[in-house]
């Protein structure tokens, strides 16, 4: 790190031009971000072709601003409609809707502003600082560690387990059974397509997220009224308190450190951070009971975690040249149009392009953060639309969106088929974010399970050998257990008073 | 104030019912007569498969744009992602043969059918025009034990490589195999979603090689983590004239990715022509002398008939090696 380098990014930054270029990708990614079917990666490429003219900083800060916005921007539908804008804000359902239903949509808001900022932020320092070393690190992940990391994810579907743990799990299955379909890439065989090409990719992620969550609820919506739309509930206090900020800061620190280290796996990503940082942010709280009914560390925790995985992707990115997800790969292409390439030459031919991208990456956190902090008044006041007129528009917005993914018709019967799938889930009281936990983890653990062993010549001691793949695997079983060893702690200890 | 807000409506009003009119006229007289040639009469779609931002997308873009001056019609680049180029084929082949839409190809165009047994296949389309190949390069571990194209020949021979891919009956994987076959070599395959994690798992020492673009690698062969080790094309490539060609140690293995344009089978020659002329003299434009540098990508041009009988032979090529390689 070089602080005079990154001084020199400021003053680069800070010129009238760059700081509205910046937030005007930060205010168009939060748009994109918050509305379901338009994802981060999608944002990106829509306004990629806006930065051909503009000096590589300017160009990359506004592009790198619509990708921070959007992961935070996620958070602001997840809350207000119960419905995730992108994946990575579908934890953000859980506590944020419940706090709009209890009337403190303001503070669910704000909290997920503020710890977006927090994560984001300092996971750019982090990014400034360290990235050459945890590049490294990150190498170090070969198909055997990618597993157990997938093992471990796919364990969380025991804390997101309301009412019943069978349920919970019978949900996961669901998922990873959806998953399955499409063409099996390790020899090529088509799974469960049924001669449809539509399906060879497997289901497409975005019509069966808003199917799940948006339809589905508009669906529950419709028959009992008034539970999506508060129009009568008194809104009370915008933002957090101090004192509540308080409480959750132990939360967001360690989000902020899960979800950046998470972020800078290549194929991991926001989405794997958020659901690991409330779960930890669950295991770690004072109030577990809390989790589900209403926590505004429950908002916290997957917030921060998702925002500070955007630092960390960075990482592989900027000082490997290596795109970890769908939203990097894109950036790696307005990298190329601007004529720079990252990885290891970055620091070398374009050391001062590299720095003024930090110092934009800081700015466009802080961007968000002011348009959001701002933006919550306005934001509730979605809450006030009659239902008669939400729900259509949803409905209308889920359409455009199954549709945008690919241009694709099918895509639209996907949505409207797990739309009816996740009314029945919601009606039986079968947890939904199960499936789509299963559906992001499935296809990486299947996945690299099946490289390991390549890797190995067929041999499972690949899974005890390599040191990180073992303790990820031990952490996963003493995860899975942790519940039943801490019921037993505290019986010894009332024992023992 | 108001009276003048109201006339300027009024006027708008005028001039949409106008348009209206003289659209509808357009219309009505732009039936094509056996005749007279009027193509193009309304925008082109050029339709691409791959994903906003990726390698056909920014190749259907560049080309649409440095072509609409030259075809006298706007260009429209439409993304139809999926099933390795199965979705777009499907939508192509069941859309009229009038010139009106176009499709940019890749290799896929004969290896998905192939691989994935998709039911439309190179035959339900007219090849218009081949513009370039990617070159296929093996690389390695800078620092690793693979040195040179000796070092894996060798080392093949004393234990089995593990060689990352990027998916199943890809042109990568295919290069491999057939090295596979001529030099006696034991390979296990390791195939990988995308570049991402097959490039970073060959950083960080998980598989010993793999098969890429040139374009994908330049910045980690220049910073020497990786290095280039053979080039499975005729000749070897002016930007990394240190990697000889497979060729030259005797493995006669060339593949290749082209790209291209085809349209719907039944086209109109003169139609076929135009397309091929437009699309050839965009070539010459900065903007795609500026994507071949960029992409590495070799330009190489063939007309309608060319492109055609190339596709073919690739066609049997593939058949063969991917039959031989118990994958069809």
């Amino acid at each position: 790190m070089d602080l005079g380098l990154l001084l020199n990014g400021f003053v680069e930054i800070l010129v009238p031009y760059n700081i509205m270029i910046t937030f005007f990708g930060v205010l168009m990614g939060m748009l994109f971000g918050a509305l379901p079917g338009i994802n981060a990666s999608m944002g990106v490429a829509l306004l990629l072709p806006l930065t051909y003219g503009m000096t590589p900083i300017a160009g990359l800060t506004m592009l790198l601003g619509i990708y921070c916005g959007a992961i935070y921007g996620g958070s602001i539908t997840a809350i207000l409609i119960n419905t995730p804008g992108t994946t990575a804000a579908a934890c953000t359902t859980f506590d944020g809707h419940k706090l709009a239903q209890q009337g403190k949509a303001g503070k669910a808001l704000g909290m997920a502003t503020i710890s977006s900022y927090i994560g984001g932020t300092f996971s750019v320092i982090v990014l400034i600082v360290l990235a050459p070393v945890l590049a490294k690190v990150a190498l170090k992940f070969g198909p055997p560690e990618y597993f157990a990391l997938a093992v471990f994810g796919l364990s969380i579907i025991t804390s997101l387990a309301g009412d019943s743990f069978i349920k919970a799990i019978m949900s996961g299955v669901f998922g990873l059974m959806v998953a399955t379909v499409g063409m099996d890439m390790m020899n090529g065989t088509p799974r469960y397509t049924f001669d449809q090409i539509a399906l060879l990719d497997g289901f497409s992620f975005i019509p069966v997220l808003i199917g799940l969550f948006a339809v589905s609820q508009v669906l529950i919506n419709v028959e009992t009224s008034r539970s999506l739309s508060m129009k009568d509930t008194k809104i009370q206090g915008m933002l957090p308190s101090l004192s509540e900020m308080k409480s959750v800061g132990p939360t967001i620190a360690r989000s902020s450190v899960i979800g950046t280290l998470v972020g800078i796996l290549p194929g991991a990503g926001a989405t794997i951070a958020s659901f690991i940082c409330y779960n930890e942010g669950k295991r770690w709280s004072k109030h577990p009971e809390e989790f589900g009914n209403g926590s505004l560390e429950g908002v916290a925790a997957p917030e921060a975690g998702n925002n500070a995985a955007t630092g960390g992707a960075m990482v592989p990115l900027l000082s490997l040249g290596i795109p970890g997800s769908e939203t990097t790969a894109i950036l790696l292409g307005a990298f190329m149009i601007q004529g720079i390439s990252p990885g290891p030459l970055l620091f070398r031919d374009n050391i001062h392009v590299a720095y003024g991208i930090f110092a934009g990456l800081l700015l466009a956190n802080l961007a968000f953060l002011i348009i959001g902090l701002f933006g919550v008044k306005l934001f509730v006041k979605i809450l006030q639309i009659p239902e008669r007129l939400l729900m259509p528009l949803i409905v209308s917005m889920a359409f455009v969106g199954s549709f945008a993914v690919k241009n694709s018709l099918f895509n639209v019967g996907i949505m409207m088929a797990f739309g009816l799938i996740g009314y029945f889930m919601r009606k039986l009281k079968f947890p939904i974010t199960p499936v789509v936990l299963a559906l992001v983890l499935g296809p990486m653990a299947e996945a690299s399970l099946r490289r390991a062993l390549i890797l190995s010549g067929g041999s499972w001691m690949i899974f005890v050998q390599r040191p990180i793949t073992f303790v990820l695997l031990i952490i996963t079983v003493i995860s899975v257990m942790f519940p039943i060893i801490r019921e037993k702690m505290t019986g010894k200890k009332a024992n023992s008073i | 104030m108001f009276n003048k807000k109201r006339s300027f409506v009024l006027l708008l009003v005028i001039a949409l019912m106008a348009s209206l009119v003289v659209t509808g006229c357009g219309n009505t007289s732009g039936t094509t007569t056996v005749a007279e040639f009027k193509y193009p009469e309304k925008p082109v779609n050029l339709v691409v498969w791959g994903s906003p931002g990726g390698g056909s997308d920014i190749f259907g873009r560049t080309l649409g744009k440095a072509s609409e001056g030259l075809l006298g019609k706007p260009i429209v680049v439409e993304n139809k992602p999926g099933g390795g180029g199965a979705t777009a084929m499907a939508y192509i082949a069941a859309e009229k043969a009038d010139g009106y839409t176009t499709l940019a190809v890749t290799t896929n165009l004969v290896l998905t059918p192939l691989t994935k047994g998709t039911p439309n296949t190179f035959a339900d389309f007219d090849p218009v025009i081949m513009v370039g190949k990617d070159a296929t390069m093996t690389i390695a571990n800078f620092a690793g034990e693979f040195q040179s194209l000796d070092d894996v020949i060798r080392i093949g021979k004393e234990r089995t490589l593990k060689w990352g891919t990027f998916g199943i009956g890809t042109t990568d994987h295919v290069a491999a195999a057939i090295l596979e076959k001529l030099t006696g070599i034991t390979v296990d395959f390791v195939p990988f979603d995308g570049g991402g994690e097959a490039m970073a798992a060959l950083l960080g020492g998980h598989i010993d090689l793999l098969n890429g673009n040139p374009s994908e690698v330049a910045s980690q062969i220049e910073a020497e983590q990786l290095r280039g080790l053979g080039i499975y094309s005729e000749e070897r490539l002016v930007k990394y004239n240190d990697v000889p060609t497979f060729k030259e140690f005797g493995y006669d293995i060339i593949v290749e990715t082209w790209r291209g344009i085809v349209v719907p089978k039944g086209t109109p020659d003169d139609v076929k022509n135009k397309l091929y002329e437009s699309f050839k003299a965009a070539l010459d434009d900065p903007s795609m002398v500026k994507y071949y540098e960029d992409n590495d990508i070799v330009k190489e041009v063939m007309n309608g008939s060319d492109f055609s009988n190339f596709i073919t032979e690739q066609n049997e090529f593939f058949k063969t090696i991917l039959t031989d390689m118990g994958i069809i």
